[in-house]
């Protein structure tokens, strides 16, 4: 038996994301009714592992795997015993002497997961490494954007702000380009550099240099935390350029979907008005991220019948 | 006493390139020649359809001893040497304590003396601490044996501190070896900045931190007129910044790595992430790869280097990032040198051996009166090769990658100190040494 | 060698319809107003079946139960045997809380009754029906649960090797019929 592993929507064919995405909207059923849970993983123990904080996604990812009936062990890295310099490699090789069925791993560097899937025999889902891919999250913004345009071939989708180093920005610059959109990316010259062409975007500068031609905009999170020194200016420098309020937005197609990953830096990258106002579909990604992780697991899980290659 | 029969005898130094056979009396080569007529005591060693090329040199290996032995010490190290062809290893000074004192250079030469296979120089600090400040005492240093100055891997930032370091060594003649790079462009990058590290979402280590570091080294080595050994150079915008150097007659000259010889950016994203290829100087381009290869037939580079960084297991255990830097490299060399430029043996002893000797003093041959330090390789292609065995590294990148050849056996001082110790098949004197009885393997 | 394949007809497309009227007729009789009832089909086979018995209900009463169909691979006990590639289908139902309506649950053959139990436990998780009743076309015997339906269109004695085909034009088949494949499959 072969596992099978989620590690990035890089290297997924067309069937393969649609697959998922067909699969995500039927478990959307679940999520509506009254008992929101299945029985199908019962039974199976699923290990969320992250070594960098998160709230949104890992409840996101804890409800998931409860909806579709598994146990949980929810791992994170404050106070932990990696927090006292246990590397990840004998954290995990720790919870897999507990037997485990599935590990879902957040950390701060670049390839953690694949090196994990190496190592382990079960399925290893990414829920974000590094600045390299963030699958789920990527998954959830199609499935929505499918949702809203439908068969997202020949559609315009533009992502704004740190491109090069948004995990986010990455996995949907990935899955849009396999499955036919034209990804228009804009931001600061360090942060959103010419060589993303190589990736398949056309890389403009403004706000104002997209927001025509898009059906869609995606607006990333300003992370003065992560840029380290000297990638951007102001605050009110970003929001003059780069950031979407409603004048702004009023240049744009009527019908322009307004997406985030979240959590939203009001004012800076989003007006508030924008944030809250009538194109935006912010909550829907947020409702659809639980449908594609129970998705993912009940698809991952399967010995024979798991069809989606890492 | 030795005789090596019918081996294709390849010696830079003398321009000798031709079947012969090479006898061996105690520590020197006695004579080289077609059928030589041997002594009866002379142990007969079949070297049909082998190359016998003098001992490699290898430049700033790190051997990790004192402090790491975890890592890697002297004997291991001079092992794993002698098992890749070496005969001679200038070790890097960046050790703990590092070797900027007389008294640790000493104790390390005595050391090396004692430990079997390659014979072990070492390069001493160039300034104290390797901090690139202050000049360490290179007199006594040269004095208790120094065959060259190094602050390891250490990237100098003071452009006034390193030109009154090397305006210091300078008379004292020994060449000064020095790392180019620039540390704020380099401070988190992980793997060549190009397209490969875009796709696999790590940070780059651009090239122009090289360029950057090449200009200042070849700005202060023509202010200072001392000696520089620049590397070991990985791009060719490096090389041609050094070609140009050299075109002007500055004392300066460049090592490559080996494994940038052969592998590149794409080997490292086809390795999903494997921790073996985090090294430095990065494995670049393949348009990189092409010129210093290039380089190495057009002159430009004088010397091909191991760039032994041995890393203990649990240094590289972990995620990409937080891996360390460095990879063993003492035993894979001369496959991957031959992989680039095995239809020219001459040019691949001379970056070897030859080059690489005279640069810290030695005058590596294959001729009458020369010290008996040899490679005997088979340059059979298609060989896999195995991973290293006697390094205490676990990680080359080059491990499991084709090779075009391979070392059968390495003699130091006229001693086999890696290879099959054939059966005497005439008189008495079959070798002493340190692998006994094995049967000769043809 | 190929197995020899004998096709036997168990009901032609007029005796189909004929006992599809038959089976709406006994639900109505036995189990009441149609207005409170919900006819729900197991995928897939059960689906298209659920629609016909609508259908002949309302001709016979005048009046329509409401319908939907369930999806049950979530809740099978057999899913990750690598039987079969596991593959999510719908489930859509007129309402998401089914607490206090009649359900009548609809399949084309009753086999072992796993199928069954996986929806039974699927409809539970709706809400709390005030009665859930099993009508199926076929019965074939060999039952692995302790599960019986309420209303059968006919009986067919089978052998485990044998393979009950209930074709309906809604699915692209020729015609309408039920036919047994000796030695055929599950």
């Amino acid at each position: 038996m072969k596992k099978r592993d989620l590690l990035g929507l890089r290297g997924l064919s067309a069937a393969e994301l649609n697959r998922i995405l067909d699969t995500a909207a039927r478990m959307r059923a679940i999520n509506e009714r009254r008992i929101k849970k299945v029985p199908t993983l019962r039974g199976r123990t699923v290990v969320l592992a992250f070594f960098e904080n998160s709230t949104r996604t890992r409840i996101s990812f804890d409800l998931a795997a409860r909806r579709m009936g598994a146990d949980l062990v929810n791992f994170s890295v404050q106070g932990s015993s990696a927090a006292k310099g246990e590397s990840v490699l004998d954290t995990i090789r720790n919870l897999d002497a507990m037997r485990m069925d599935c590990l879902i791993v957040r950390h701060g560097s670049s390839g953690v997961p694949h090196m994990l899937a190496r190592q382990f025999p079960w399925p290893v889902i990414n829920a974000g490494d590094g600045i390299n891919e963030h699958p789920t999250q990527g998954l959830l913004d199609l499935l929505t954007l499918r949702d809203h345009l439908g068969d997202l071939r020949g559609r315009t989708v533009a992502i704004v702000g740190d491109v090069l180093h948004s995990r986010v920005a990455r996995s949907n610059l990935f899955g849009l380009r396999t499955l036919g959109a034209r990804v228009l990316v804009a931001g600061p010259g360090p942060i959103c550099p010419p060589a993303l062409a190589e990736l398949g975007a056309e890389v403009r500068h403004k706000v104002d240099d997209v927001i025509e031609e898009a059906d869609a905009v995606m607006m990333l999170r300003i992370q003065r935390e992560r840029l380290g020194r000297a990638m951007i200016s102001t605050s009110r420098e970003y929001a003059a350029f780069y950031g979407l309020d409603l004048d702004r937005l009023r240049k744009g197609r009527p019908e322009l979907l307004v997406m985030h990953p979240g959590p939203v830096n009001r004012g800076v990258e989003l007006a508030p008005e924008v944030a809250d106002g009538g194109r935006s579909v912010i909550l829907e990604q947020v409702t659809n991220g639980v449908a594609v992780r129970m998705a993912l697991l009940f698809l991952l899980l399967g010995e024979e019948g798991g069809d989606v290659a890492a | 006493m030795w005789l090596l029969k019918g081996g294709r005898v390849i010696c830079p130094a003398t321009g000798y390139d031709a079947v012969a056979d090479v006898l061996i009396e105690g520590e020197r080569i006695v004579a080289v020649g077609p059928d030589l007529d041997a002594p009866a005591a002379a142990a007969v060693f079949d070297c049909a359809g082998l190359w016998v090329g003098p001992g490699l040199v290898d430049l700033g290996a790190d051997l990790a001893d004192p402090g790491a032995p975890h890592r890697e010490d002297l004997q291991s190290g001079a092992e794993a040497a002698a098992a890749g062809g070496y005969t001679s290893v200038l070790v890097s000074p960046q050790t703990d304590p590092c070797v900027d004192s007389p008294a640790v250079l000493r104790d390390l030469l005595a050391r090396g003396r004692q430990v079997s296979g390659a014979r072990i120089f070492a390069a001493a600090a160039l300034s104290q601490g390797l901090q690139g400040a202050e000049p360490a005492e290179l007199g006594l240093l040269a004095e208790a044996g120094a065959a060259a100055f190094s602050d390891g891997l250490h990237l100098h930032s003071d452009a006034e501190a390193l030109r009154r370091c090397l305006e210091y060594a300078r008379p004292w003649g020994r060449p000064v070896f020095l790392q180019a790079g620039e540390a704020t462009l380099e401070a988190r990058g992980l793997m060549h900045e190009g397209l490969a590290a875009l796709r696999l979402g790590l940070r780059g280590l651009p090239v122009a931190a090289e360029e950057i570091g090449l200009m200042r080294i070849i700005a202060l080595c023509a202010l200072s007129g001392a000696r520089v050994v620049a590397g070991p150079v990985s791009s060719a915008r490096g090389l041609a910044l050094i070609t140009e150097a050299r075109s002007r007659g500055l004392p300066i000259c460049a090592t490559v790595a080996a494994r940038n010889l052969v592998l590149c950016d794409e080997d490292v994203e086809a390795s999903g992430y494997d921790t073996a290829f985090k090294v430095r100087p990065p494995l670049r381009a393949a348009a990189d790869r092409a010129a210093l290869t290039e380089g190495l037939r057009q002159g430009a580079i004088t010397a091909i280097v191991s760039a032994h960084v041995p890393t203990g297991l649990v240094d590289k255990e972990g995620d990409f990032e937080s891996a360390a830097f460095g990879a063993a490299g003492l035993e894979s060399a001369l496959g991957a040198a031959l992989l680039a430029l095995g239809d020219a043996p001459a040019l691949l002893f001379s970056a070897l051996s030859t080059e690489p000797g005279r640069l810290i003093g030695l005058d590596p041959r294959v001729a009458p009166g020369a010290v008996a330090d040899l490679v005997l390789v088979d340059p059979s292609t298609g060989l896999r090769r195995r991973a290293s065995r006697r390094s205490r590294s676990p990680h080359d990148p080059l491990a499991g990658h084709s090779a075009a050849g391979r070392v059968v056996a390495t003699l130091v001082g006229g001693q086999f100190v890696f290879g099959p110790i054939p059966l005497a098949t005439s008189g008495s004197g079959a070798g002493e040494g340190p692998r006994a009885g094995a049967a000769m393997l043809r | 060698m190929a197995a020899e394949r004998v096709e036997r007809e168990e009901l032609s497309a007029m005796e189909l319809r004929r006992t599809i009227a038959r089976m709406a007729s006994e639900i109505v009789e036995r189990l009441g107003d149609p207005r409170q009832l919900v006819l729900v089909g197991i995928v897939t086979g059960g689906r298209h079946l659920a629609l016909r018995l609508a259908d002949a209900i309302a001709s016979l009463e005048g009046v329509r139960p409401a319908t939907g169909y369930v999806d049950i691979t979530l809740y099978r006990d057999d899913l990750y045997t690598g039987l079969e590639k596991a593959q999510l289908g719908d489930t859509r139902l007129p309402d998401s809380d089914l607490s206090g309506r009649g359900v009548v649950l609809v399949d084309d053959v009753l086999f072992t009754g796993r199928t069954v139990r996986a929806a039974l436990d699927e409809l539970m998780d709706y809400g709390r029906p005030r009665f859930i009743k099993l009508v199926v076309l076929v019965d074939r015997g060999h039952r692995e649960l302790p599960i019986a339906a309420d209303v059968v269109g006919k009986t067919i004695p089978t052998e485990r090797s044998d393979r009950v085909v209930v074709a309906f034009v809604e699915d692209g088949s020729p015609q309408d019929g039920v036919f047994v494949q000796v030695g055929g499959g599950r």
